[in-house]
């Protein structure tokens, strides 16, 4: 499989299915990170979209292809705080975190709509518990959980050790648990 | 093994990023520890739950890669590179370099005075006549 490097100079030598690849790769975490900054998931959607389209505009610009992965990510970063500080983020509430959750009203095989409902309500109450995590959390779960990521790649990604991801995981999910069970360990 | 060290060495057992090393480790801890027994129980399940639960997100993240691939196609090809703008800073920035290059000429200059010509060693000092000379006692 080629790198993400490799990619980059494919496209910057005229290849463009090359960056269609880079796109494929990189969108779900993109999404994550405006995701976890602006806690709307459709607002995140659009987000992720203009930062992708940066990072096309602006490819020539980035020094390091094999960087190309951090390099969008912090992009995706910087629109999400411009777009916080545009005064949008006030009419979104916590509750925008399990907006675009359509999938989780349709019925599934042998399910009756009260169990339907119970589902969707528990999928509702645990994203918007993941929303209520401090921003450091709720960004290494929304990462972790919106693309088949390895602890090395969230570690190049956020720019920190293995070990701190692990760290980062183990207490995201230790006050997820404390919250939906309302038990303290 | 700490309880802490173990929460996190179950943490990345779920992950599937833990060594042969720490998984022995982690399992003698889980042998004498009934607390850590009882979260590693937990455990898979949250992570069951946050997987379902964002399966729909990662439909979205392609569903946003395709509409991205799109806009790209449309595009057509990587925007031209463009060249630097020529800015007041950078003007302003020359202009200090070449000050400086001709204050140190002025200072040579002033120091080495390239169009005096070069001194002309002192004159010798002339010689006198002795006033004495040291006779030598011989031997008798």
């Amino acid at each position: 499989m080629a790198s993400d490097g490799d990619l980059v100079r494919l496209a910057l030598g005229g290849q463009l299915v090359a960056y269609e690849e880079l796109v494929r790769r990189w969108s779900a975490r993109v999404l994550a990170v405006c995701h976890s900054k602006v806690r709307s998931a459709l607002t995140a959607e659009e987000l992720a979209q203009e930062t992708l389209l940066r990072g096309f505009r602006a490819l020539r610009t980035l020094d390091d292809p094999a960087k190309f992965g951090p390099w969008l990510c912090g992009i995706a970063a910087r629109a999400s705080l411009d777009w916080l500080k545009s005064g949008q983020a006030r009419q979104v509430s916590l509750e925008g975190m399990s907006d675009g959750q359509a999938d989780a009203w349709v019925l599934q095989p042998g399910e009756t709509p009260e169990e339907a409902t119970d589902r969707a309500d528990e999928h509702r109450r645990l994203l918007g518990e993941v929303a209520a995590l401090p921003e450091v959390y709720r960004e290494v779960i929304l990462l972790y959980y919106y693309d088949d990521v390895t602890y090395q790649e969230l570690a190049a990604i956020l720019g920190v050790s293995t070990a701190t991801v692990n760290s980062r995981l183990t207490k995201a999910r230790a006050l997820l648990r404390e919250r939906l069970t309302g038990l303290k360990r | 093994m700490h309880c802490d060290e173990a929460l996190q060495h179950l943490n990345a057992r779920t992950d599937g990023e833990l060594s042969v090393r720490q998984a022995e480790q982690l399992a003698h801890h889980l042998a004498e520890c009934p607390s850590c027994r009882t979260a590693a129980a937990g455990l898979p399940a949250l992570d069951a739950d946050l997987r379902h639960v964002f399966a729909s997100r990662r439909a979205a993240a392609a569903r946003l890669a395709e509409r991205t691939i799109a806009a790209v196609r449309l595009a057509g090809d990587l925007p031209a590179p463009q060249a630097k703008p020529f800015t007041p800073a950078r003007s302003f920035a020359w202009a200090q370099a070449l000050l400086a290059l001709a204050a140190g000429f002025l200072l040579a200059i002033v120091i080495f005075r390239p169009w005096q010509s070069p001194q002309a060693p002192p004159a010798a000092v002339a010689m006198r006549p002795p006033i004495a000379r040291l006779a030598v006692a011989s031997a008798p």
